[in-house]
């Protein structure tokens, strides 16, 4: 007679879940106890991480990487609560994690018992789906549901919460479904018609000056081929989100980078100049769009997973085109070749490149000090094409985001939507073993390393060798930055001590740790650490007075992008 | 009799968190609940609430995340429902609100990111 507790685990086991990141607890002890045969069986891996919000991370980055939900287990209480800041970052970027939190018994609910806490209620805002399991029958049903809504549509993370006494609980006869069933859901569908590809095709070929605009959807649907081919087609340049970044290599000479408020200055000028703007797999979200009258004016076509996404938008959208980013772009790419194109666009492609050009010598400076840029393009040289990026928050985090090449699709991963310091470490985690094969290089900043930096230890006592680059600048930059810039100058609350030694930080975990004083150095240390059969920490000195730049004003529009500081030479 | 906005929201109970989720979309957008009524229509759970919401430049969103929301079917928007007063209690005998919806007055219904109905 099987427990609740093994029924979570088979049910996890014919998902095909590989691996589990959690910390066992009172409450989800029955599942760590069910998972010892699977572990020793090698059909499960378990990964234990030193806090639950790099859990969350993990799954997520693993979820990322290998495009299949990332799993993570917490015990109730501060385990489950801990878990909060991994689920909203995944939910914020449409990230497919799974959440199995141990609960109290039902008979010591309500009473303020130990390590009580209400889930539901919690996340219920904070994820795609909670659902907390009321009899043991039905645990494998709701844990394969649970993937199933995780997946479908627009992905995101699910939570199971499961009382103990279920997990104890034996079943005469288990009933493994053979189906999904979700009463009151349904994925997004793809439901494409003709007519709109036709029209959005002639809008396109028309086009004197057309863009592409990328999102995350690109990313998850795996539509980068297809963006390209079109692109090519058109001679449309291609600019992204943030997100997007991921989804195309930046060898291809139309793509322009990223736009918004952080974006580059070539890519906000050229969405300024467009007249269409084909916009696949984007929300059009405040930080790529701030002021939505920067894109009025022009002919603009959605292609998007979500209607609603559109139907929020305060513009209007010529064409709307419903469904998988993949599947309508090779309609669209059919239509284009049908209704024939134009050939050339010799002058708006030359409008580009000029503008890339003109740009270049606000990013490119290279005084004293390690130089952001530089260090990226040290780092992107040392390192092979196909490594993955993952990411903290803040100033270095927007270096990436405008001078960072990716070269493939999916190599680069980082907190878009929600923001989260603390996400690069744990992400590079589950991104390693989801892709052991790969290098990956977590390059973080001083102030979002040292919030999940515990799970180091992680890294080193399960052999996942994942290479840390701390941007070094003594401070919370980014918000420095904007004091500097917003709030008159008036700088406070960011500024740390000289006191933290990242290399005996690195040593005390049992990694390894490299100091770099400059670029030699860097290339040095990135050669050492990628044959590191251990993880890795290398510490940057940046300068606290560089600036993360472009950027905009809070609110303001793509015209007013901001190129230089206000100390010179920066 | 006072006429308004009513929400018709056509979901399915799996327990009370329905409620709690349903509610808490219209406050995260900082939308005011006037009255709020509904119960399980049938045994597969299906369930139906209506509720009578401040106009608000957020309502859309509030209704197009509901919309979208897990566990709900369709969400009906009904511009000039009739609704009584809501009067908590007169002589021992608990009021609770009538609304008289035409099918007439429904401008919008959106279920995952369909226009249905
Ligand atoms: C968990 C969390 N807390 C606070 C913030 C606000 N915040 C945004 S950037 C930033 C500074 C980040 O510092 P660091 O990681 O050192 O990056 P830097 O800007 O110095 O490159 C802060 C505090 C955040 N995004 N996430
Ligand atoms: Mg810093």
């Amino acid at each position: 007679m099987p427990t609740g507790a093994k029924l979570v685990v088979e049910t996890l086991r014919r998902e095909g879940v590989k691996v589990v990141f959690g910390i066992p607890g009172l409450s989800n002890m029955p599942i760590y106890d069910e998972l010892i045969d699977y572990l020793k069986n090698e059909e499960i891996k378990h990964i234990l991480m030193r806090h639950e919000q790099g859990a969350a991370h993990a799954a997520d980055g693993y979820a990322r990487i290998s495009g299949r939900p990332g799993v993570c287990t917490a015990t109730s209480g501060p385990g489950s609560m801990n878990l909060v800041t991994g689920l909203i970052t995944a939910y914020w970027d449409n990230s497919p994690v799974i959440a199995i939190t141990g609960q109290v018994s039902r008979s010591s609910m309500g009473r303020k018992s130990f390590q009580e806490a209400d889930v539901v209620g919690v996340m219920q805002h904070i994820a795609k789906y909670v659902v907390q399991i009321r009899e043991v029958g039905e645990i494998p049903l709701w844990i394969r549901n649970a993937f199933h809504i995780a997946i479908s549509g627009k992905p995101g993370p699910v939570v199971v919460d499961i009382p103990r006494d279920l997990l104890n609980a034996k079943i005469n006869e288990e009933v493994w479904p053979e189906e999904p069933m979700v009463l009151g859901y349904k994925p997004f569908r793809t439901v494409i018609n003709p007519d709109d590809v036709v029209k959005a095709a002639k809008i396109l070929v028309e086009a004197e000056r057309p863009l592409v605009l990328v999102g995350a959807g690109v990313f998850w649907s795996d539509a980068t081929e297809e963006v390209m081919r079109l692109s090519e087609l058109l001679g449309m340049p291609i600019v992204s989100t943030l997100l997007g970044k991921s989804a195309i290599p930046h060898n291809n000479p139309l793509y322009l980078g990223v736009v918004g408020y952080y974006g580059r200055a070539e890519a906000n000028n050229a969405l300024l100049e467009s007249d269409v703007v084909l916009v696949v797999g984007a929300r059009l979200s405040d930080r790529t769009l701030p002021s939505c009258n920067d894109i009025v004016g022009r002919k603009i076509i959605v292609v998007n997973i979500d209607p609603t996404d559109v139907m929020k938008l305060p513009m209007k959208v010529d064409v709307e085109i419903y469904g998988d980013a993949k599947k309508v772009l090779n309609m669209l790419i059919s239509s284009v070749n049908v209704v024939g194109r134009k050939v050339g666009r010799v002058g708006w492609i030359s409008r580009v490149k000029e503008l890339k050009e003109y740009y270049s010598k606000y990013y490119y400076v290279d005084d004293e000090g390690l130089k952001p840029w530089k260090v990226l393009k040290v780092i992107r040289d040392a390192v092979p094409g196909d490594s993955i990026v993952t990411t903290g928050v803040g100033q270095h985090q927007m270096w990436i985001a405008s001078f960072w090449d990716v070269f493939k699709p999916r190599t680069l991963i980082t907190s878009g939507g929600m923001g989260t310091m603390g996400f690069g470490l744990p992400a590079a985690i589950g991104a390693k073993v989801a892709r052991p094969d790969r290098a990956v290089i977590n390059l973080d900043g001083d102030g979002s390393f040292l919030m999940t930096m515990n799970n180091l230890a992680t890294a080193v006592d399960f052999n996942i060798p994942v290479i840390t680059v701390v941007f070094d600048n003594r401070a919370l930059g980014l918000v420095k930055q904007v004091q500097e810039l917003f709030f008159r100058g008036r700088v406070v609350g960011i500024d740390f001590g000289p006191s933290t030694d990242y290399v005996k930080l690195a040593e005390g975990f049992g990694a390894v740790g490299y100091d770099v004083a400059d670029y030699e150095d860097l290339r040095a240390s990135l050669r050492k650490a990628l044959n590191d059969s251990v993880a890795s920490v290398i510490r940057v000195p940046i300068s606290r007075d560089e600036f993360a730049l472009p950027q905009l004003p809070p609110g303001g529009s793509l015209k007013e992008v901001i190129l230089y500081g206000p100390r010179k030479g920066y | 009799m006072v006429r308004g906005k009513v929400i018709r929201v056509v979901c399915y109970y799996r327990d009370a968190s329905l409620l709690e989720m349903l509610v808490g979309t219209f406050r995260k957008l900082l939308i005011d609940i006037s009255w709020f009524c509904g119960g399980v229509v049938d045994e597969s759970g299906l369930y139906e609430v209506y509720l009578g919401v401040k106009d608000s430049p957020n309502l859309l969103t509030a209704i197009l995340d509901l919309s979208t929301s897990v566990s709900v079917s369709s969400v009906e928007i009904f511009d000039n429902a009739d609704t009584s007063d809501y009067t908590s209690r007169d002589d021992g005998i608990t009021k609770i609100v009538k609304i008289y919806i035409s099918s007439q007055s429904k401008s919008d219904c959106y279920s995952w990111g369909e226009r249905c109905g």
